[in-house]
């Protein structure tokens, strides 16, 4: 299996993309070439140098900090929102799916009708209610997820359940506790991963548009999202301002569809 | 005929749990709308005079009955930030947003299709893989930052329009077409990547099927067999995409008119969102679930109509 | 042998060969058939023999690429395994009809019933009005003892029995009354007593309208009942052949002795 999948390209072309992103986010919670918030008004707007990588921004200050400094949120707020979806999910999904019965029923209905709705509007109903700013993003985008993750491992949890092996393991006495957790969430494994990874490339997409919007991460604060949203008025004379925030989210995401990609189709 | 009452039976009972669902939310919000709506310097007297007026020490689900009521009859409140109905501040904005994202649709449609067919046929060759690795690229492009670069290249290099420059509909439904179909590309391209991967996909599954085999032994030549047997089975899929990608242009029309200075039903969301004027988010997240769940209504019907099994399985 | 005038088919050391692994893989070598007009020819063989690889290699079912088909394959003069795919689309449905194991599987889910059948008539008798292919196909669909033909026409496929879908594939394949119907294990995927009707639907077909019929099948007892001749295959080549009641009673080769063994005891009696 996994010789297979190393002798695919988009296996290592996502590989490569996805090492290279993680090694720069983390690079930048640790250090970054300039102060990212730090305002220096003789290199406004600077195109690219080797001073400055990406050119600096209108306040002077320097974009590739920035960059390094908005993927950490983005990172962050992506695997906040995937962990609470995914949490959240797993628990909905599994018990709903293994007992069925008239919770079942009725939760799968609510969830029905949430998953109608797109996520980007659940979390603006929520961003309308608690306020703007990075942990409502979270929050609001790690429930509008929800529904999407409890419906895929209860479609899973459904085919295992009635499994030969799952009827021996509870004939011998096994807990359904023990069985959901042990006998049967390991086997859903795969498709949940390349799930999860598509849960976070739209929670990239997602935060970048609230951060483009202005109800994501809020000023000083970078994010790539509403770096772009800066960087628009400017587009003319610096457009080096919105192409490096956007070519990171690109990379971003792409990296995480082609390893999600290879991974479906195995 | 009796799948499609069952269908719309489902679509009702979505409608009202949705409503109140958004209802419910805006309601426990902690704040008073009565106190929202006059400030703070105001005597008791007259805020409680006013809570009575809006209903508000009336039972929430007697309010609840009471918005609905009057949502149905185009009353969706007044707006607590410019005091006036909200229905006159969105009725001219609704068309913009929904005519972007039904132009949106058509481009995904009419572009993705014979893509789609075209990469099929040429499963495995050089022009597929090309077509693949632009897809692949073209899906991780968030569609803000494809308006962006369209206004830079299109707008701002080429001249082909003035970006920031959009003409009511009202005024001159020619220049405003000329104007919004720009946003609309961009929401289109990474719908189009998805739907052509989709779509290609679906068709390579589908030509495996022992009834492809069939087909061909009756002396049918290799269009004939897609166009006769293979595309109308591998649509299935897609069109159940397509019905999810409307409601998500919808939203994604919301992005892009800032990216373009359209004043649609985005620009006025947001504003709201920021005083907190919930009678107006409620309204707008209200109205758009209904085209969202309209939509889906209509895919359900248009699936039947494709695949015979549905409403086999469904009764 | 065979007389020219009486001859439908002729297979000429056919041999096919596998090229999608590193190791070229042979699935029929050097395989020889003759077919006259009229008659039922079985061939027998497990799973992996290569009868269905001929069979589909006669029926010009074989994919292009990837692999390497020698020999010939000679339809009423006309050399088919290395034509064109245009001059194999002409006999295609017309002169040959092919019916699968799958019935399940075979028909198109979201067509009806009646377009399938009345498909071949599309293709190979475009002149044909709308109302004579509705005649024709419920002709051929009453023809394969279906009950109220005229219902079927408007079904899809999923509203009936394998049995059934495996009586439309049969009309559908013979609308054109072809001179050769391929069947390729049509009865492995049915009930055992619907194996029986099948065969002896076929057989009355056969007799009828006086299509040869070639019959790919693991099940001798049914082989043994509908056939006149059987070719006996194993690893791609041919180990037996002869009329059905030479290579019954009087096998020369071990292995089809092995094969007539392992037929179930009752039904041996049967025989």
């Amino acid at each position: 299996m996994k010789k297979k999948l190393l002798k695919q390209p988009t296996f290592i072309l996502g590989a490569i993309i996805t090492s290279v992103m993680m090694l720069l986010t983390f690079i930048g919670f640790l250090y970054t070439p300039y102060d990212p918030t730090k305002m220096d008004s003789s290199s406004k707007l600077a195109g690219c140098s080797l001073a400055h990588l990406m050119g600096c921004d209108n306040f002077g200050r320097d974009i590739f900090s920035r960059v390094l400094q908005g993927m950490g949120n983005t990172f962050l707020i992506a695997i906040a929102t995937v962990t609470i979806g995914v949490g959240c999910g797993i628990l909905l999904g599994a018990f709903t799916g293994y007992f069925g019965g008239w919770l079942d029923e009725v939760l799968m209905r609510i969830n029905d009708v949430i998953f109608a709705f797109p996520s980007i509007l659940l979390a603006l109903v929520f961003i309308s209610i608690f306020g703007t700013g990075k942990y409502n993003v979270v929050f609001a985008l790690g429930i509008a997820f929800i529904p999407s993750f409890a419906r895929i491992v209860r479609s899973e949890f459904i085919k295992y359940k009635d499994m030969d092996y799952v009827k021996s393991a509870r004939l011998a006495g096994v807990s359904d506790f023990r069985i959901i957790f042990v006998h049967i969430l390991p086997n859903t494994t795969t498709v949940l991963l390349s799930s999860i990874m598509i849960g976070f490339n739209n929670a990239v997409l997602a935060e970048a548009g609230m951060s483009y919007l202005g109800i994501g991460v809020q000023p000083p604060d970078a994010s790539l999202g509403s770096m772009l949203s800066e960087a628009q008025s400017y587009l003319f004379s610096a457009p080096n301002y919105a192409i490096f925030p956007g070519l990171m989210i690109i990379l971003l995401v792409l990296g995480f569809s082609l390893l999600a990609d290879s991974l479906k189709a195995r | 005929m009796k799948y499609i009452g069952k269908k719309l039976g489902a679509m009702l009972v979505t409608l009202l749990l949705i409503s109140f669902l958004v209802f419910l939310a805006f309601n426990m919000i902690p704040g008073d709308p009565a106190q929202a709506r006059l400030g703070t310097e105001v005597t008791p007297e007259r805020l409680e005079a006013l809570r009575e007026e809006m209903g508000l020490n009336k039972p929430l689900i007697e309010r609840y009955l009471r918005w609905l009521v009057s949502f149905v009859q185009g009353d969706f409140g007044d707006s607590y930030k410019y005091n006036m109905p909200v229905a006159d501040m969105i009725s001219s904005k609704l068309p913009i947003t929904i005519i972007m994202a039904l132009i949106s649709f058509v481009i995904m449609v009419v572009v993705s299709l014979p893509l789609g067919i075209y990469t099929a046929k040429h499963n495995g060759k050089r022009i597929d893989r090309v077509i693949t690795v632009i897809n692949q690229v073209m899906m991780a492009v968030p569609h803000f930052f494809l308006g962006i670069i369209i206004t830079y290249v299109l707008g701002l290099v080429l001249k082909l329009f003035t970006p920031g420059n959009y003409v009511s509909y009202e005024k001159d439904f020619g220049a405003f077409l000329s104007y919004i179909i720009y946003p609309c590309i961009a929401i289109a391209i990474p719908k189009i990547a998805i739907s052509v991967k989709m779509l290609k996909s679906s068709c390579v599954e589908e030509a495996k099927k022992d009834y492809v085999r069939t087909a061909y032994s009756k002396g049918n030549n290799t269009s004939k067999v897609l166009y006769r047997h293979v595309l109308r089975n591998a649509m299935i899929p897609v069109v159940t995409l397509w019905g999810m990608t409307l409601a998500d242009m919808l939203v994604g029309s919301i992005v892009i008119e800032q990216v373009f200075n359209v004043p649609g039903i985005g620009r006025i969301l947001l504003t709201s969102i920021s005083y907190r004027d919930y009678p107006v988010v409620q309204a707008i997240i209200v109205l758009i679930a209904t085209v969202v769940i309209v939509t889906n209504f209509c895919v359900d019907i248009i699936y039947q109509m494709i695949d015979p099994r549905i409403s086999v399985q469904e009764s | 042998m065979v007389s020219d005038m009486d001859r439908l088919l002729e297979v000429k050391n056919l041999s096919i060969e596998f090229h999608d692994h590193d190791i070229p893989e042979r699935v029929v070598n050097h395989f020889n058939l003759e077919l006259s007009k009229g008659e039922i020819v079985g061939i027998v063989g497990e799973s992996g023999s290569g009868k269905s690889m001929t069979a589909m290699a006669i029926a010009g079912l074989l994919r292009r690429h990837d692999m390497e088909k020698k020999g010939e394959i000679i339809f009423e003069g006309h050399e088919l395994l290395h034509a064109s795919r245009s001059e194999v689309r002409k006999y295609q449905g017309d002169d040959i009809g092919m019916i699968f194991q799958e019935p399940m599987t075979s028909l198109n889910p979201v067509k009806r019933i009646g377009w399938q059948v009345e498909e071949s008539l599309r293709i190979h008798k475009p002149k044909m009005t709308k109302e004579e292919r509705y005649q024709k196909a419920i002709e051929s669909l009453r023809n394969v003892e279906l009950e109220e033909p005229e219902k079927v026409y408007m079904k899809y496929p999923h509203e009936l029995s394998g049995g059934m879908r495996q009586r439309v594939m049969i009309a559908s394949a013979m609308i054109c009354e072809p001179k050769l119907l391929i069947a390729d294990e049509p009865t492995t995927a049915l009930d055992v007593t619907i194996q029986l009707q099948i065969v002896k639907l076929l057989q009355r077909l056969n007799k009828e309208k006086q299509t040869s019929i070639l019959f790919i099948s693991h099940d001798l007892s049914l082989v043994k009942k509908l056939c006149n001749r059987i070719l006996v295959m194993h690893n791609g080549n041919i180990v037996e052949s002869g009329s059905t009641h030479e290579v019954f009673y009087h096998p020369k080769e071990e292995y089809t002795k092995q094969l007539i063994q392992a037929i179930p005891k009752l039904e041996k009696i049967d025989l």
